[in-house]
């Protein structure tokens, strides 16, 4: 039996987290051209023929209940600017990642991330019942890094040899968790911080 | 990593051998449910009594069937018993990653260096047969033997995870995760753990 029994669509105040569709890989192959949000995968997706492989995965996943794809959509300018996802599901544990996340860099710095994970860390707390989730990222992602420490994640590790790049190149990563008992003190923090980003803009 | 996990990978050495995990072998197993269920009180799924035990054995051989895990039975030479069980687990082949767990010995056999030889095997088969990059370990945090036991080894500490499990009766479990790299096995690991394991 699934965690997640129905199609989530998580709405904020600029953006909507809406289910991955097959009707949206075509606007994800536009905007996924941009090399730059490759740099610290384990696949360079700006390949189309790439990006499909792990979109159709993401459905196989999604079948599982191992995994809940969204993409991220702009409110005010009406497109699809990124995808992010609900990995490693483990219901018998109440736990899950929140991973493959690509925003297109013209929003990187916005509040854009910072509201997808507002929404997404509420669901999975108060939806869910999550007791954990989990954030990993390359060890020499350092933008990464900083924006999961920011939303007040705790680092837990250094894991190596994490991962093996398309390239053959080994990925050290980075664990970062907010468990249940965070998540108050997370929630304001975060929410203080998404609404003076938005003031900024 | 090429594994093939219908095949049945032997590996011994004077001291110990280890071979794939059979249904048949709920009876060689089952005096250690019965008589030292605390052997599982860290573990989620533990084989504790008959029933737990033969769920236990199931659910080993099918992962092995899924293509997930692979369960060995533990068979000590000396003494001419079967002492425990271990496991390959959390394949992740496109990464060239497994972890080793799901170790049991029965009380009597713990303490008696005799992991040293099981872990030697289990290591120098995935790094040098299977090439894999990285073996992982856990443990659950309060579990001070296994700890110990992993440091012992020549493992390196990466990180507390928190609330990474629950276990049976639904309390949060702390898991502390380790590693060797297949750098460290060449370089180091493998002699020590070598000059530490029991010969004959």
């Amino acid at each position: 039996m699934n965690w997640i029994k129905e199609s989530v669509m998580l709405v904020g105040q600029t953006v909507e987290l809406i289910p991955l569709d097959i009707a949206h890989f075509k606007t994800l192959m536009e905007i996924t051209q941009d090399k730059r949000i490759w740099e610290f995968y384990s696949i360079n997706c700006s390949d189309p023929f790439k990006l499909e492989q792990v979109l159709n995965a993401a459905f196989v996943e999604r079948d599982k209940g191992t995994q809940y794809p969204f993409v991220i959509y702009h409110r005010q300018e009406h497109k699809i600017i990124g995808s992010t996802r609900f990995t490693e599901i483990q219901p018998q544990h109440k736990k899950l990642e929140i991973g493959w996340t690509w925003i297109h860099p013209d929003y990187w710095a916005s509040a854009v991330n910072l509201e997808c994970k507002l929404l997404l860390l509420r669901y999975c707390f108060e939806q869910l019942g999550a007791l954990r989730v989990q954030l990993r990222t390359d060890v020499l992602n350092i933008r990464s890094r900083k924006a999961i420490e920011k939303i007040g994640a705790q680092y837990e590790g250094l894991f190596r040899n994490d991962m093996l790049k398309d390239t053959g190149v080994k990925r050290d990563s980075v664990y970062y968790s907010i468990i249940d008992t965070d998540w108050e003190k997370v929630q304001v923090q975060l929410s203080a911080l998404h609404e003076r980003k938005k003031k900024l803009q | 990593m090429l594994f093939n996990f219908e095949h049945p990978y032997i590996l011994e050495d004077n001291i110990v051998c280890l071979r794939p995990l059979e249904l048949s072998d709920f009876n060689l197993l089952l005096p250690y449910s019965l008589n030292e269920p605390e052997l599982w009180r860290f573990n989620l799924l533990g084989a504790s009594g008959a029933d737990n035990l033969e769920q236990y054995i199931k659910h080993a051989l099918k992962q092995r069937e899924d293509g997930k895990e692979y369960p060995f039975i533990v068979y000590d030479k000396r003494s001419g018993a079967y002492i425990g069980t271990t496991r390959y687990y959390d394949f992740r082949i496109p990464f060239n990653t497994l972890e080793i767990g799901y170790t049991w010995y029965g009380k009597a056999f713990q303490g008696t260096g005799i992991n040293r030889n099981c872990k030697y095997l289990l290591l120098e088969f995935a790094f040098e047969q299977l090439g894999v990059a990285r073996v992982g370990f856990r443990a659950n945090n309060q579990n001070e033997r296994s700890k110990r036991a992993m440091k012992s080894i020549g493992c390196k500490e990466e990180g507390l995870l928190r609330n990474y499990s629950l276990n049976a009766a639904g309390e949060r479990i702390d898991v502390i995760a380790l590693s060797i790299l297949k750098e460290e096995w060449h370089d180091t690991v493998k002699k020590a753990l070598n000059d530490k394991r029991i010969k004959q």
